[in-house]
């Protein structure tokens, strides 16, 4: 046991080095992935013409602490560039490797995903408090220390269910050359019913009953749902028994379409 | 000139022969941008079925300054936008060298080698959402009124060129920009948003140094609020001064390009 999880924590200080080779790169996408979030203030101001106003029960400061908060967790638990290097190194034949070796490709990326998401959040933990510092008298923080337990616990299984989608995902790269567009028309769906664009109840209540039976609330909504407070406490363990079953039902369809892959895949390359 | 039209018009076919090997690729890209469209047309529906304006728009002129955004991005990445995103990578590699050793302007091979075709398909479906948006608003443009509001698309779309060439030119100096052309996406973000919304300084950043609130909200606002005049065309000249600022930093940055290949 001890020896597996080393290996993997050896996977993971290679990912760690390979973000530093790029860090301009890094950087400057760290840099531009703040200009949304300005565009977002200005347009959510518009809207709030009125500071009293309230826009489906939110009001101006509660609609600015969710998507201060969106950045915080997309800091913390998005996949970047994963999906498409999984596909990579499917097409360019380097699995190739992992098939020939007592390493567990699932284990291998979801030990790379972490150690991206630590550099990610390391570097981004500075502009993004020095964000929330400036806009501090926008925000709405948690009063009770048990909410910031449960938003953590939503935070951690978030991150898990964007990585195992993410893997699914790029492991259509077994029968698609390119999977840039089908990943690009998932994402556009992620954002609109994952509660990136704004918050899942401003849709009509029929459609968001709909819409929390699916994945995409539970990568972002549900935990910052749970960190703004306004999931009533009786529907909270029923989020949690809906993110963790969605977890496991992509761990399980990974493997599945992993051993389905490997029997139609054609290693290339040395 | 003339031989530059005709060399356009030959990499047209090319890319048209290409994109015609991969049909079923070359649809599913026109979905994804078609997704991303409706996207933002579900964020203004949802927002207006709780207010009756944003920044003094309303919102069926919303929707004429969001199908506006699109068709100017469309238009931009018809032309320009795949050629851009390709420009870290030829550094990296050193394939720019092939482009650099053909007989023709590098700055015009390096922006119009391949055509984006699907962008023609996305444009015309923006320019649906704007014919509907314009029939809602009951306008009644005139000719000098739609030729002003082409001329300021094709405007908006060289402000896009014009910047992303600048900010992919610095892949120059930085090995992997990768970062950078996907930074660009998100400016695509501010200028769907009505430039009154912005205030002080922001407003003026995003208007002259990054000029985002330029491209899509005064062509829009010549159709849907009789923008006219000296307000509008002034924009042309900032255009200008961009593209020819551009041309100088894309030369300048050349210099300072060393073939990676062995």
């Amino acid at each position: 046991m001890a020896s597996t999880l080393s290996k993997y924590r050896y996977v993971a200080a290679i990912g760690l080095q390979n973000t530093f080779v790029y860090r301009w790169n890094f950087l400057l996408r760290v840099l531009f992935g703040c200009i949304p979030l300005m565009g977002t203030f200005y347009l959510w101001r518009a809207i709030f013409r009125d500071p009293s106003a309230r826009v489906g029960g939110y009001v101006f400061e509660g609609m600015i602490s969710y998507f201060l908060g969106l950045i915080l967790l997309d800091s913390l638990t998005s996949p970047t560039e994963d999906d498409f290097q999984i596909a990579a190194e499917i097409r360019g034949g380097l699995i190739n490797q992992f098939l020939l070796k007592p390493v567990d490709y699932l284990a291998y990326r979801f030990s790379l995903f972490w150690s991206y998401r630590f550099i990610y959040t390391t570097t981004t933990i500075l502009p993004v408090f020095a964000i929330l510092f400036v806009m501090n008298h926008y925000l709405i923080w948690p009063v009770s220390f048990t909410v910031w337990i449960w938003a953590m616990l939503a935070t951690l299984l978030s991150a898990t269910l964007q990585f195992l989608m993410a893997y699914c995902s790029a492991l259509m790269a077994f029968w698609v050359l390119d999977v840039s567009a089908p990943i690009f028309i998932i994402f556009s769906i992620e954002h609109l019913v994952g509660g990136h664009m704004f918050p899942l109840d401003l849709f009509p209540s029929a459609l968001y009953q709909w819409i929390m039976l699916t994945p995409f609330p539970y990568e972002y909504w549900f935990p910052l749902s749970v960190f703004l407070e306004r999931v009533p406490q009786d529907q909270l363990a029923s989020g949690f028994v809906m993110q963790i079953f969605w977890c496991l039902f992509f761990w399980g369809l990974a493997r599945w379409i992993w051993s389905r892959g490997i029997r139609h895949y054609t290693a290339v390359g040395g | 000139m003339f031989r530059y039209l005709k060399l356009a018009l030959a990499l047209f076919r090319y890319s048209l022969m290409r994109e015609m090997m991969f049909k079923i690729n070359f649809l599913l890209w026109i979905v994804v941008d078609l997704a991303w469209f409706a996207v933002q047309l579900a964020l203004i529906e949802v927002v207006y079925a709780h207010v009756p304006e944003v920044a003094g728009w309303r919102k069926y002129e919303m929707i004429l300054l969001i199908g506006t955004s699109q068709l100017v991005q469309q238009t931009f990445q018809f032309l320009f936008m795949v050629n851009c995103i390709e420009l870290p990578e030829n550094v990296r590699t050193g394939n720019l060298d092939f482009i650099l050793l053909q007989p023709a302007n590098s700055q015009f091979l390096v922006s119009i080698r391949k055509f984006d075709l699907g962008a023609l398909i996305n444009g015309t479906v923006a320019l649906g959402i704007i014919v509907y948006a314009g029939w809602k608003l009951n306008l009644h443009p005139g000719m000098a009124q739609l030729a002003l509001f082409a001329g300021l698309v094709f405007n908006g779309a060289s402000i896009h060129y014009a910047l992303m060439l600048a900010i992919v030119t610095l892949s120059f100096w930085i090995v992997r920009a990768q970062g950078l052309v996907y930074g660009y996406y998100n400016l695509f973000q501010i200028a769907r948003i009505p430039r009154e919304a912005f205030r002080g300084g922001v407003k003026i950043f995003f208007t002259f140094g990054l000029p985002m609130l330029v491209v899509a909200n005064y062509p829009a606002a010549v159709l849907a609020r009789g923008l006219w005049g000296w307000n509008a065309v002034w924009v042309f000249g900032l255009a200008g001064i961009l593209l020819a600022l551009t041309s100088l930093w894309f030369r300048f940055g050349l210099r300072f390009y060393t073939s990676a290949s062995s």
